[in-house]
């Protein structure tokens, strides 16, 4: 009961809400792991200081409670006055990266020791630049929503008494587009190779200096008509690209999505513009990253 | 692992061992020595690859082979695993154990944590200087090695001793932080009472004094110049030099080579068996060996504390075997008053004062009776006669003289008559005792030295002494032979005469002792032990006496003032820390910086820069605030130029806070 307070606590007071530099309270600091034992170590010293009143030992207890209380300063500030700014890949995709880019900031270019804490793994990070970023790598399972776990930075420099942490929950959640499967042989026709055939083109247009020299029609140039080149237009690209929902030869939810998404890649490779029809969304004709994002978000949502 | 981290652990662990050396067993020594050069081996063979897996069996053997030897070494010396010695030997033996199966993060973390306790324990040896030295050494090899488990991961390649110097460099950089809160504890935290009785160090004393005096046995006399005893008080009560004689005990029984004290001396004196002036000069005693259990007060002293007690031969001693590290208070009572003793005691005692070895030194017994019956049975006539005799015959006062045999009382005085203190004090007793005088051998300290400050007086071990004691008059009455052939000795202090009269040394090969006592030598002696006073009475006796004169100094006297003076040293101390650090902010801005931070200062919360603002975007928000919007506009333009363009000019400078100047009353006038 109080455990969930305190969590939601936590997401209230460092969910991300855009550029952060760490204050004072974005800052928990507190013993970690091996400072309880440094602190059981003090507890003795101090005991036998008094039992055999020998002050040297007294005063080397009080010397590793002062480096105490100075590690906690020193961890926190370890943190404290770093700017956090996180971008998130928009659209994700089952089983490849997704991406999130923490880009951190600082007035001085001092040395931070910092680990990256997320998802079951950890990782360390230094910066030492006056700006670094830092990116988490995830690998989606799931086609649909995904939200992002909080990422936990801490750093437990200088002695590992003391441990400052901070968290960034990313409060939005992000959607992931189905793995591509490719298609069954006799589904074939419904890709597009996107090798021209070489013989077969539109029209010709007059040479210009950065054009290929592959596409220089040397017929026409062999017969004296001037260099003009062959503007390749094939089936495909004539009508552009439909991917429907209904023709996937699936029954499955799930790898009819697959399918299209195969497709929507291939399309997206090749530059053919291209458009989806799902049940209950359909997107016109483009080209292009906007594009593909929109489509890759509409595959994920359905 | 890591190459740094191994190199700690091996610092580490051989600073712990070079401490320890002066105080384990040897055998345990060579052990210790062992396992740190096994580990740096294996160390070396793991980062070459050259270590072959073996099963689980044969890497643990010899741990368990190396704790069990160790601690059996530990039992054969002192027969216990308890006490200060052999407590302080196991945990080190736990920590070298330890040292030989670390493998992971948290055994490097365990690891270094012990060795701070080791090294916080190898106080009870010694509270010295140089210890503490040490010890601080250990501690910062410990930090490193916490240091860089923390900062393995974030590998920084750097060759081993330079990374070694940044990592020191860094941790005495957290220690000089650490600094202030560490005095501030150090001072006012309350000192409290031990919570439990512990087991004092068994410290066999290897200086000082014997409670046995063998004259004819020493060929050489080695004479140690370390400080025996320190006297705190006011300098100018003290009597003259050569009245100096610091007492420890009474040695009345003579077997024909040996004196030992009878055990009568040893029972405990009433302080109302005290007749006389009581009241004298309070001083404080400081032994600068704490285990030293005689305390040498001046002939003759009374203890003021409960926990000492006078003996029938004026001797002090603790009650309880204690370490001390404070001084003892004392009286001294001069040496007017009297004894009372109870007859039948006093009878016992003479009885013993009259007692010699009948069948040896039967010239000696001779000349004595004959010089007695010159001096008309006349006692005093005697003892001056005797005294004149010994200065007539030309006795030397020499270190060197020389082993006696078997009626050494005749031998010293009609063969060599060559002698120091013991010779003298030891023949004279006895030629007392020939003709029925009470007589007997005290021994103890004789001199003594200001110390550099004027502040105490230093007594040396050379100056131990031993002087002779007659019953006249129904007292005791100091009679010191050695001051009538050897006067300077008690006029001028053993270390002048060393200094002036080389013969003393004799003519064997003394160059070493001469050596030691050349005058530059000496000077540095007087003040390293000077500064040892001085840390040994401001830090390690720092007391809780001493504590409430610094309350008091600051006007505080209520319980709840340590407290007080804590809380707020620490709070007044982070504000030190704050202001210091907003100080180096604010130095390290460049001039431009500098301006804008004093201009958005000014400015109230709403007009302040945003966090995710660009300056550009914020003079643009600000502009619309304001009438004479070009303002703005300039400061941005000058800003970008200098940012930008990176020339930072004064002219610049100035017309930007000229600008800022004006934007503010701009904005003021706005409202």
């Amino acid at each position: 009961m109080l455990g969930q307070r305190f969590v939601k606590w936590l997401h209230l007071r460092f969910r991300y809400t855009g550029t952060r530099t760490l204050k004072q309270n974005q800052v928990l600091v507190f013993i970690y792991q091996q400072g309880f034992l440094y602190l059981v170590l003090i507890l003795i010293t101090f005991i036998a200081g008094i039992n055999y009143a020998n002050n040297l030992i007294l005063g080397f207890c009080f010397l590793m409670s002062a480096i105490l209380c100075i590690s906690f300063y020193l961890s926190f500030k370890q943190l404290h006055a770093i700017t956090l700014d996180v971008i998130v890949d928009e659209v994700g995709k089952v089983n490849e990266v997704f991406k999130v880019k923490v880009n951190l900031q600082q007035d001085r270019a001092t040395p931070k020791f910092l680990n990256f804490k997320f998802d079951e793994q950890l990782q360390s990070f230094l910066f030492e630049e006056k700006q670094q970023s830092f990116e988490l790598n995830f690998i989606p399972q799931q086609r649909g929503e995904f939200s992002v776990p909080p990422i936990q930075i801490y750093s437990t420099y200088p002695l590992g008494l003391v441990r400052a942490w901070t968290y960034i929950y990313l409060t939005e959640s992000y959607w992931i587009a189905p793995e591509a499967k490719p298609l069954t042989h006799q589904s074939q026709n419904y890709s597009n190779t996107g090798e021209p055939d070489l013989d077969e083109f539109k029209e010709l247009r007059t040479f210009k200096s950065d054009d290929s020299l592959q596409s220089i029609s040397w017929k026409q140039a062999a017969r004296g008509q001037g260099l003009f080149v062959k503007q390749f237009d094939d089936l495909v690209d004539t009508h552009a690209m439909q991917i429907e929902y209904s023709k996937m030869p699936s029954a499955d939810h799930e790898e009819k999505l697959s399918f299209m998404m195969e497709l929507v890649d291939r399309c997206h490779q090749t530059e053919t513009p291209y458009s989806i029809i799902l049940p209950h969304a359909q997107t016109e004709n483009g080209i292009g990253e906007q594009h593909y994002i929109h489509i890759k978000t509409l595959l994920a949502q359905s | 692992m890591n190459k740094s981290i191994q190199t700690s652990i091996l610092v580490v662990l051989s600073l712990i061992w070079l401490v320890q050396l002066a105080y384990m067993p040897i055998a345990l020594s060579i052990l210790f020595l062992i396992n740190i050069m096994t580990l740096a081996l294996y160390y070396d063979k793991t980062n070459k690859h050259q270590v072959y897996k073996l099963p689980r069996l044969f890497t643990q053997i010899p741990k368990l082979v190396f704790a069990l030897l160790a601690l059996l070494i530990i039992y054969f010396d002192s027969r216990t695993f308890l006490g200060v010695e052999a407590g302080t030997a196991v945990l080190s033996t736990f920590l070298f154990a330890k040292a030989l199966e670390t493998k992971s993060k948290r055994d490097f973390i365990i690891l270094f944590n012990f060795a701070l306790f080791v090294s916080a324990s190898l106080f009870l040896h010694s509270q010295a200087f140089w210890m503490a030295l040490l010890v601080l050494c250990c501690l910062i090899s410990c930090l490193v090695g916490l240091y860089r488990v923390q900062i393995v991961n974030f590998e920084i390649d750097q060759p081993i001793f330079q990374s070694f110097k940044t990592d020191s460099i860094h941790i005495l950089k957290f220690i000089t932080l650490a600094l202030p809160f560490f005095v501030l504890l150090f001072m006012f935290f309350p000192r409290l009472p031990p919570l439990w009785q512990i087991p004092i160090p068994n410290n066999k004393a290897v200086t000082g004094l014997s409670d046995r005096m063998s004259p004819g046995d020493i060929a050489e006399l080695s004479q140690s110049s370390a400080l025996a005893f320190r006297i705190i008080g006011n300098m100018k009560q003290l009597p003259n030099r050569n009245e100096l004689y610091w007492r420890a005990m009474v040695l009345d029984r003579y077997d024909g080579t040996t004196w030992t004290s009878e055990f009568a001396n040893k029972q405990v004196k009433a302080y109302s068996k005290i007749a006389g002036h009581l009241d004298g000069f309070h001083y404080q005693y400081l032994a600068s060996d704490p285990s030293q259990q005689w305390i040498t007060g001046l002939e003759k002293s009374i203890p003021i504390e409960q926990r000492f007690e006078l003996h029938q031969d004026w001797s002090i001693t603790p009650k309880r075997l204690v370490q001390r590290t404070q001084p003892i208070e004392l009286q001294w009572v001069g040496s007017q008053v009297r004894d009372i003793q109870d007859a039948h005691f006093e009878q016992m005692m003479l009885k013993n004062n009259l007692s010699y070895p009948k069948k040896n030194d039967l010239q000696a017994q001779k000349f004595a009776l004959n010089l007695y019956q010159q001096s008309q049975s006349n006692h005093e006539a005697y003892i001056q006669n005797v005294l004149n005799w010994y200065k007539k015959e030309n006795f030397v006062y020499t270190l060197a003289p020389g082993r006696l045999g078997n009626n050494r009382i005749d031998e010293f005085l009609f063969q060599s008559r060559q002698g120091f203190c013991e010779h003298y004090a030891s023949s004279f007793v006895l030629l007392m005792r020939y003709v029925g005088i009470p007589a007997r051998v005290v021994t103890g300290y004789q001199g003594g030295e200001l110390s550099p400050d004027g502040q105490s007086w230093e007594v040396r071990q050379l100056d131990a002494h031993a002087w002779a004691e007659v019953y006249q008059h129904g007292q005791w009455q100091r009679i010191d032979p050695t001051a009538i052939i050897a006067p300077t000795r008690i006029d001028r202090g053993m270390q002048n005469v060393m200094n002036d009269d080389r013969s003393i040394f004799g003519d064997a090969g003394y160059s070493n002792l001469r050596f030691q006592h050349s005058s530059l030598l000496r000077t540095l002696r007087v003040w390293s032990d000077y500064a040892g006073f001085q840390w040994q009475s401001k830090v390690v006796g720092y007391d809780a006496e001493k504590q409430s004169d610094w309350m008091k100094k600051l006007g505080l006297t209520s319980a709840y003032s340590y407290g007080l003076v804590l809380i707020f040293g620490i709070l007044g101390l982070l504000l030190i820390y704050w202001g210091v650090t907003q100080f180096w902010r604010i130095r390290q801005m460049s001039g431009l910086e500098r301006i804008i931070a004093q201009f958005n200062h000014q400015l109230s919360v709403v007009d302040q820069k945003a966090e995710a603002e660009t300056f550009q975007q914020w003079m643009q928000r600000l502009a619309l605030r304001a009438e004479q919007k070009h303002l703005f506009e300039q400061v941005n333009q000058i800003f970008q130029k200098i940012v930008y363009l990176g020339n930072e000019n004064q002219q610049d400078i100035q017309n930007i806070k000229k600008l800022l100047k004006e934007c503010t009353n701009a904005l003021k006038v706005k409202k």
